[in-house]
This record gives structure tokens, C-alpha cells and sequence, in this order.
């Protein structure tokens, strides 16, 4: 029922902002911190037997539309290309702010947000195998079995996230983000290069990367806050 | 301000696609060791061979060559040494009879070198110290090699001659 009241006030907000203004507002604004965990990185525990890896992600409401938010979680994650086989592990850290574009009904508490993060991994990445592109293959002694682990390995990031959260019942939320990373610095392994990042994703030719989330979350009300905010 | 997220987010889109899953092999491969033949005689000559067959010490496999004065050979990149049996196949136009083949021997001596291309190519070696010997044949009358010619103690690419081979 919330979803759908939610669904109704955005379809309003967008299509007529001036009926909102004459609604009185007089309902409390919750602050407080939001705890929650991602959902994709969590099931994929269940269903990909190369993965290991959880988040945690936390938002705390700083003003009416601002939020301080961070993600911390690990990944342990085996792949297997064309031309290597490699595992990476570590942690993450990611820092950042939200901001709700999203003006609220009622007493409801949805975000429809536009964020920034400043990410941080430390991980190290073992190269299982890699193949040796020798073009005839007469020997065929292209595959090498190194079984090489480079510790000590990082990388910065900015990350620019879209996303919405919904309050599903009470105080508990459901949420889905996009999100864009532009890799800043990175520590490389020698011999080899980062090709995942833990957080981060997988890395392609640029410096850009893309990836989505479905997040669950609770929020601990801490204060309410009575607004008349006619904007 | 809809508008320039909205563009925003498609750069970014183009930005992210993947183009990096293509090995464009030229540079990115291991080379080979590529010998010109040239005649024994005039040695400013290119001598094109009308069938050379290529044998590596240990292995079965057979690389043929046909009217070429160019061909290549594999280095092995586990070891610091390969052999390679070079036998040429002289026509019956030319001997007058039936087809004769005449065989030599080539060790190469290197040291190999690693290196990480991409992704998509995996690895490519590179060979330095490189060293030819044309081997003492087993019997004069077997042998078609007067001479060859070391070009280069490096090969990294095989865009051109390492070695000239004289006959």
C-alpha cells in the first residue's frame, strides 16, 4: 500500500507540483541512522560458487535533504577469462553524501537520491593461470601455472550513485541504485594488472566503471522533526 | 538540470563499454624467428624454396613453406633452447630426377622475457641473448646450408629478418 502511495506521489510530483503546495504539511521528519546490507552481494554468496563478499551500508540524516553515507563490506571473487584465471580478495570502504530530490507525502519517508562516494579498496589478487599468446601453438606450452599472489594492492575511486529507497513497513526499507566509478589511483600488481576491485566491480579498458544494487535497510529514528516547509 | 544528468549519464554509458575483450594479435604476440633466404652465390638474392618442411627437435608436427624466400619459427618459451630441422625438398625439374630432400639443423640459444599485453591477449614473450648456430651436418651430401648470418640478439616483434640464410 506504501509502495503504491509512493508510486501516486511520484507520478503528482512530476506531473503537478502546485496541487502539493496547497497541502498543509504538518507530519514529522524522521532522523536517524540507517542500517542496511546489499542484497546482491549477499545472494551471490548462494548462487555463484566463485563468490564470497558482503556489505554493510549505513546513511545518517544530516539535514532535510542531505545524508552522510558509507558503505564498508569484502569480496573474495574467482574468475576465470579466456586468457588468466585469477582470484581477488579484500575490502572496501566507500564515503560519501546523499541528497533526496524526493518531497515527501503524508508521513512518508522515501528517497529518491543522487549521491557521491569516495571509494577505497585493499586487496590482493593471485593469478592462477595465464596463457601465453604465441600465435602458431606448436609447442603447445602456452598455459603457465604461476600460482602468483600479489599482496599489498589498492585502489581510490569517486562513484557517482542514483538510487531510491522505499519504506516498505515500518522503518525498513527497500532500495535499488545505479552506480557510475571513476577510478583516481590504484596500486597494480606487477606483472599482471587489477582487473577487479573489491566495491568497485569489475575493471574494463577505461578508467570507468558501471554497476547496480538492490539494498534491505533499517532505520533507527533517533529524533523527529516537526517542518512547515512550504518551500 | 534533468537534462544534463540525463547526458551525463549517456557519456558515461559509452565511456563504460567494454572494447577491451578483442586481441588484436601483431604486436601483442609472441614472435617468431623470421629468416630470409637468400642465394649461396649472389648473395644480394633472395632465393625463393619451392617446399621447405619445418620439424622441431622432440616434437612430430610439420610446418610447411612453399615458393617463399620468408618463413618463421616458433621458439619454445619454457626452455632457453630450440632446434629446428630445416629440410628442403629440391623438384625433379631441378635435380633431374625424382624429388631430393636435403637436411640441416639450427639451434637457437636465448633467454626468455615475460610480459602482461591485456586481458583479452594474456601474455607475450620476448627473447634476448639470442643466439643461431647452423649445426655440422651429419654428411655433406645431406646438406643444402652454406652459411647464416646472425641479424639481431633480440627479437620482439616479427616484423622483420632476424637471420639471412645463405644457399
Amino acid at each position: 500500500m506504501r509502495i503504491f502511495i509512493f508510486t501516486i506521489s511520484l507520478i503528482l510530483t512530476f506531473t503537478s507540483s502546485t496541487l502539493a503546495q496547497d497541502v498543509p504539511k504538518k507530519y514529522p521528519e524522521v532522523y536517524g541512522l540507517r542500517i542496511g546490507t546489499d542484497l546482491v552481494k549477499a545472494s551471490k554468496n548462494i548462487w555463484d560458487n566463485n563468490y564470497t563478499g558482503f556489505e554493510i551500508s549505513a546513511d545518517y540524516r544530516y539535514n532535510k535533504n542531505y545524508y552522510i553515507a558509507a558503505e564498508a563490506g569484502f569480496e573474495n571473487r574467482f574468475k576465470e577469462d579466456d586468457q588468466v584465471t585469477y582470484t581477488t580478495s579484500g575490502m572496501f570502504l566507500k564515503i560519501g553524501l546523499d541528497r533526496n530530490f524526493h518531497q515527501n507525502w503524508l508521513d512518508m519517508n522515501n528517497l529518491i537520491y543522487v549521491g557521491a562516494r569516495y571509494g577505497v579498496s585493499l586487496h590482493s589478487q593471485t593469478l592462477h593461470t595465464y596463457r601465453v599468446n604465441t600465435g602458431s601453438g606448436y609447442f603447445n606450452e602456452e598455459l603457465q601455472y604461476p600460482e602468483l599472489k600479489s599482496n599489498g594492492l589498492s585502489a581510490h575511486w569517486l562513484e557517482l550513485v542514483f538510487g531510491i529507497k522505499v519504506e516498505i513497513v515500518d522503518h525498513l526499507f527497500l532500495g535499488m541504485n545505479v552506480r557510475f566509478n571513476g577510478l583516481l589511483t590504484q596500486k597494480q600488481p606487477e606483472g599482471f594488472e587489477n582487473l577487479y576491485y573489491p566495491g568497485y566491480g569489475q575493471k574494463y579498458s577505461g578508467n570507468i566503471g558501471a554497476g547496480f544494487g538492490y539494498s534491505i535497510s533499517y532505520l533507527i529514528p533517533f529524533k523527529k522533526k516537526f517542518t512547515n516547509n512550504s518551500d | 538540470m534533468k537534462k544534463f544528468w540525463f547526458s551525463g549519464l549517456i557519456i558515461i554509458g559509452i565511456l563504460a563499454c567494454e572494447k577491451d575483450d578483442i586481441c588484436e594479435g601483431g604486436e601483442s604476440e609472441t614472435p617468431n624467428v623470421v629468416i630470409n633466404m637468400f642465394d649461396g652465390f649472389e648473395p644480394e638474392m633472395l632465393k625463393p624454396a619451392a617446399k621447405i618442411a619445418l620439424i622441431a627437435d622432440g616434437y612430430s608436427d610439420t610446418i610447411f613453406y612453399k615458393n617463399t624466400s620468408n618463413i618463421e619459427l616458433p621458439l619454445q618459451i619454457n626452455t632457453n633452447e630450440t632446434q629446428w630441422s630445416l629440410l628442403l625438398y629440391i623438384p625433379p625439374t631441378i635435380s633431374g630426377n625424382d624429388t631430393i630432400i636435403k637436411k640441416n639443423d639450427i639451434r637457437f640459444i636465448y633467454n626468455t622475457q615475460e610480459f602482461y599485453v591485456s586481458k583479452a591477449c594474456g601474455y607475450k614473450v620476448n627473447f634476448f641473448n639470442f643466439n643461431a648456430n647452423l649445426l655440422a651436418p651429419e654428411s655433406t651430401n645431406d646438406s643444402w646450408i652454406q652459411n647464416i648470418s646472425n641479424l639481431t640478439s633480440e627479437i620482439t616483434n616479427d616484423d622483420n629478418a632476424h637471420i639471412y640464410l645463405y644457399y
